[in-house]
């Protein structure tokens, strides 16, 4: 009789912890690779904007750009900027001195692969600029060459000068190292308002570049570093 | 995704890299009115309607003694004005002689006819002067306003009769803007 009541208790204990381990071996095992993706505000700076003040004499600029990743695939974007823009034709030069800003939106239209962070962007901004120009030397223009050319230098300043436009965006950003990017983009720009010196036109506009006679065109390019101060992951 | 993603790139580069290689002000057309040049007809004194071409008519800068117009037979001329300075003075020679034999040149021929000797009025344009931008290729022009004009006859007397300042303000070359009666 006492053999069967240990043979039962071996049995029961083995019914008891039995469900037990089988359990424990169906159990998944957890993914060791993070497929969170990182969500933070980036800052940064335009290199290209640099370099053309260092090997271009008469120019000076400096701009400051960040983003910021609002949801999934949308980012809100800025750009900072001042600039010592010249001008010159045949007949004309100029001098446009003055800051800008643009913000807007940014949609990265490329799929990444767990753990990147890289994209293609098309983006929309919206921009802004107040500056001044200074008409350095202008032609007195005549079809006659009898009296010889009258070139004057006596232009002066025009301040207090403003101009708005959209822009479309297009541009790669790419993760070189752990949350430092590198960016280049071209831009499309629409010029909307401008206030204009008297008896005379904004050639150049700091943010816009050079502007034409018939359009309201402008084109652009940018080429920037930035580092991502991460702030969440989703 | 990523195939609508590179397609919409190479989209945009070619409408920007097209967009900025545009520079189609680069030149000013002759088309565009730039700084006019003076409009001078000149008229018949017996018939006020009927044009008249001066012989051999030699016009000259008298500041520099360049030679603008070389024994020409027109009816119609067209003169610079100075943009810098607010007067301009040409002297206008009729049946003027060829260059070489200006120090030659008998002044009484023995025929006593007007047409045939040489005669040299002076005029003196005085006027205001206004800058005004064109477009980026032709950048300024300059438009004389209150134009006024003086003759003088000189030692020889004056070929040229009246005179009317058709229009005072010298825009553009659309229509003249003095007429001379000889």
């Amino acid at each position: 009789m006492r053999h069967n009541v240990i043979f039962l208790f071996f049995i029961s204990l083995g019914a008891l912890l039995g469900p037990g381990i089988t359990f424990a071996q169906e159990e998944v095992v957890q993914d060791s690779i993070d497929d969170r993706e990182k969500y933070g505000l980036r800052v940064g700076t335009d290199l290209s904007k640099l370099a053309r003040s260092f090997f271009q004499e008469d120019y000076e600029g400096f701009e400051i750009l960040g983003d910021y990743r609002v949801y999934e695939n949308f980012y809100a974007a800025a750009e900072l900027g001042s600039e010592r823009l010249p001008f010159k034709e045949d007949n004309l030069s100029v001098v446009a001195n003055g800051q800008y800003i643009k913000f807007g939106v940014d949609y990265n239209a490329y799929e990444n692969w767990t753990g990147m962070e890289n994209m293609i962007i098309a983006g929309l901004r919206y921009g802004f600029a107040t500056f001044s120009q200074e008409l350095e030397e202008y032609t007195i223009y005549s079809t006659s060459q009898f009296f010889g050319p009258d070139i004057r230098t006596d232009g002066g300043t025009t301040s207090g000068l403003t101009a708005n436009w959209i822009e479309l965006v297009a541009g790669l950003k790419v993760e070189v190292l752990n949350n430092l990017y590198l960016s280049a983009n071209v831009q499309l720009k629409r010029r909307l308002f401008q206030t204009a010196p008297n008896n005379f036109d904004n050639l150049t506009i700091p943010g816009f570049n050079r502007t034409y006679d018939d359009s309201n065109i402008g084109v652009g390019y940018g080429y920037a570093i930035s580092y991502l101060i991460p702030i969440y992951k989703k | 995704m990523k195939q609508s993603g590179s397609t919409y790139l190479l989209f945009f580069l070619t409408v920007w890299l097209f967009l900025s290689g545009c520079q189609r002000d680069d030149l000013c057309p002759e088309t565009t009115q730039t700084t006019p040049m003076l409009i001078i007809r000149f008229f018949d004194s017996n018939e006020p309607d009927q044009s008249r071409s001066p012989t051999n008519l030699t016009i000259r800068d008298t500041q520099r003694d360049s030679i603008l117009y070389y024994r020409v037979q027109l009816d119609s001329i067209a003169l610079p004005l100075k943009t810098d300075t607010n007067t301009t003075e040409f002297s206008f020679t009729i049946n003027a002689p060829e260059v070489e034999e200006e120090e030659e040149q008998d002044p009484d021929d023995g025929t006593g006819s007007n047409v045939l000797k040489a005669n040299t009025d002076i005029l003196s344009f005085s006027y205001s002067r206004e800058e005004e931008y064109v477009n980026r290729a032709c950048a300024f022009k300059v438009n004389y306003l209150d134009l006024r004009l003086s003759l003088d006859p000189g030692e020889d007397g004056n070929w040229m009769g009246t005179y009317i300042v058709e229009q005072i303000e010298v825009q553009d070359e659309t229509q003249r803007h003095i007429s001379i009666f000889y």
